[in-house]
């Protein structure tokens, strides 16, 4: 399923559902702000880009931090980071996420962290993809949006890839809004500075998630990437053709037996 | 208690929850590796499957081999405390389950472990003969795990940290395991069955992983646990049997000699349980499972053991029991009801319908 350039639309139809200042008219991949983090030196390098930054800060299972945006910051938990970096986009006050891993060997699951509140409007993953995991496209995902620490309803949500998908979502009666990455296969990869290739060498583009504030007092957006369909490069056909081959190993080894032993009990029995 | 269930069914109930657990536990213990029962479980129960309880010793072992030992030679660091201490971690962490429950997590929790038994238990129903490996035989199989464990699981990510072998090699063995391709089909995704073909090394990787996958399980119908005897994990648990407060003790017996049915019994074609006794009777392949314990026909014999706890030991009786409904070699026995005895019943139902 093909997105692209649907953005617009999809816009004008949810600044038309959420009256204020604040409205996402007209954005798209490019001229959205960006958050980069990225290891450097054994801590993080973070880097946001396309805003104005008022302040920043990280958190990790059990600790919050101020973070400095441009600096290397040695993190003192291991495991999942929230990072929120605090401005201004066109006028209208913006808070802009994204989530860091890194692995210290030991450190705690981010269910709590990702849960508390952290700002008016939030868009949060439900669940982040845990270690031995990624967003990839095919894949349906889920987000939970809340205003003031409670789910939002019905509320727009714009989906918006380094390729120029975009898809216009509504939160459901729960504030979850269900994401289906696009289909993704490397070489249609556009190669933008959001783009490296990753811990398993796994081609990756840039996502993002943004809403608008129900009284349009402000946006949220949550910056991630992810990474190509399962079926790049893997044939599920000749996979279940191979397990089959060696079942049928399996089979010839027990008739095999099976008539060597009635062969030997007639020689046997022919020689008695 | 022992009476009033046998051994074999009071371990088949927990390997059925455990079988649960594993693969689709995740919904109890919650989704992060950190919620989870541990991430360095003496079992093969797979991190690629979304939905497990608990992750493999062997994922986070070969994964700091390959990120941290091996790129940390190369970059001709010193080996510093904060390279070797996650090792560390997952070698504590596994061996503190280990200490207390041992090789039992071979024979009572492993996910592979239980659906080769009932593949088996399918094939005696199939009536599919069951088929044994000769004691001069066993012999060749035993160096498997080993070299299993040695190449696939130290040896290669080691390498791959290093940058001599590919990066796909960094869990060589995950890429073989047949429990990978199993758990996550059990979940109903098909993903791990595809075979990768961005490069050779995976795509060679892909069919010994399926061809595997597939003769094991269906060679399981005849011949007992194959994938255990070659299973590095095996090989990686009994480095530390002598330490784990879980274990088979078999004491000397005048009438072995003639006997061998802990022999037949025993799913790993085990001889030394039948030959030896003392320590050498308590294997590096034994897997806990305690058939050797009920069906052995004499008192005191072999004894499963934790601490100074003899839990379960051989027992005349028991035997008598046990045997009622399957011999020493797992083949089920036929329960006969002679023809008359049914005339008969059918008889007094008819002509007293009330009775
Ligand atoms: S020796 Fe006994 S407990 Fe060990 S695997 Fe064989 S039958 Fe099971
Ligand atoms: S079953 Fe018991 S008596 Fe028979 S050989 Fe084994 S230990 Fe000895």
């Amino acid at each position: 399923m093909r997105f692209k350039w649907f953005g617009l639309l999809a816009l004008v139809w949810i600044a038309g559902a959420d009256a204020g200042d604040c409205s996402l008219v007209g954005a798209d991949w490019k001229n959205l702000p960006h958050f980069m983090a990225r290891p450097d030196k054994g801590g993080l390098l973070a880097q946001v880009r396309g805003m104005q930054i008022v302040g920043a800060e990280y958190w990790s299972a059990h600790t919050s931090e101020s973070l400095v945006l441009g600096q290397s910051t040695r993190l003192t938990e291991g495991n999942y980071h929230w990072l929120q970096a605090s401005g201004d986009w066109h006028g209208c006050s913006t808070d802009l996420s994204t989530a860091y891993y890194n692995n210290m060997g030991k450190g705690d699951a981010p269910t709590e962290m990702l849960l508390l509140t952290k700002a008016a409007l939030e868009i949060i993953p439900q669940p982040l993809p845990r270690e031995h995991w990624r967003y990839r496209g095919g894949d349906a995902w889920s987000f939970l949006v809340r205003w003031q620490g409670q789910p939002l309803i019905d509320a727009g949500v714009l989906f918006v890839d380094s390729l120029g998908n975009a898809q216009a979502l509504r939160s459901d009666d729960k504030g979850m809004v269900r994401v289906v990455f696009p289909d993704f296969m490397p070489d249609e990869m556009a190669h933008d500075a959001h783009e490296a290739a990753g811990h398993n060498q796994q081609a990756r583009r840039g996502f993002a998630l943004w809403a608008v504030a129900p009284d349009g007092s402000s946006l949220a957006g949550f910056d991630y990437h992810y990474a190509h369909n399962a079926s790049y490069q893997h044939s599920l056909w000749y996979g279940v053709g191979l397990a089959v081959l060696g079942m049928l190993a399996a089979v010839g080894l027990f008739v095999r037996r099976k008539k060597a032993k009635k062969r030997r009990q007639s020689i046997e029995g022919e020689g008695a | 208690m022992w009476h009033k269930i046998s051994l074999s069914r009071f371990r088949l109930m927990i390997q059925l929850t455990m079988l649960f657990l594993m693969v689709y536990g995740g919904s109890l213990v919650g989704y992060y590796a950190a919620e989870k029962i541990s991430n360095a479980l003496p079992v093969l129960s797979c991190a690629y499957d979304k939905q497990t309880g608990g992750y493999c010793v062997l994922i986070p072992l070969q994964h700091q081999l390959h990120h941290r030992i091996g790129e940390a030679l190369v970059a001709a660091q010193t080996f510093s405390l904060n390279v070797l201490l996650p090792l560390f971690f997952t070698i504590v962490s596994f061996f503190a389950f280990y200490v207390v429950l041992g090789k039992a997590f071979c024979g009572w929790v492993c996910p592979l472990g239980t659906v080769q038994e009932l593949m088996g238990k399918l094939g005696r129903r199939l009536n599919i003969q069951p088929r044994f490996i000769a004691p001069e035989q066993v012999g060749k199989v035993r160096p498997i795990k080993w070299l299993m464990l040695l190449v696939l699981v130290l040896l290669f990510p080691l390498l791959a940290g290093m940058g001599v072998t590919p990066h796909v090699t960094g869990d060589s063995f995950c890429q073989v395991c047949p429990s990978r391709i199993l758990t996550t089909v059990m979940t109903g995704d098909w993903e791990q069955l595809a075979i990768a073909t961005p490069d050779v090394v995976s795509t060679v990787f892909g069919v010994v992983a399926n061809l595997l996958f597939g003769f094991i399980l269906l060679v399981a119908l005849a011949y007992r646990q194959p994938f255990c005897r070659g299973c590095p994990l095996l090989a990686w648990n009994s480095l530390f049997q002598r330490f784990s407060l879980m274990r088979l003790v078999k004491v000397e017996h005048s009438r072995c000699d003639k006997c061998s049915l802990c022999h037949q019994a025993c799913p790993m074609d085990i001889p030394e349980i039948w030959r030896e006794h003392g320590n050498k009777a308590f294997h590096e392949d034994c897997i806990l499972c305690g058939r050797c314990a009920e069906f052995c026909p004499d008192d005191g014999v072999i004894h499963l053991q934790f601490a100074k706890w003899r839990w379960f030991s051989s027992a005349r009786d028991y035997y008598k029991s046990r045997s009622r409904t399957e011999n020493a070699k797992g083949e089920l026995k036929r329960v006969s009801i002679p023809l008359k005895d049914v005339q008969n019943a059918l008889k007094q139902a008819v002509d007293k319908p009330d009775a």
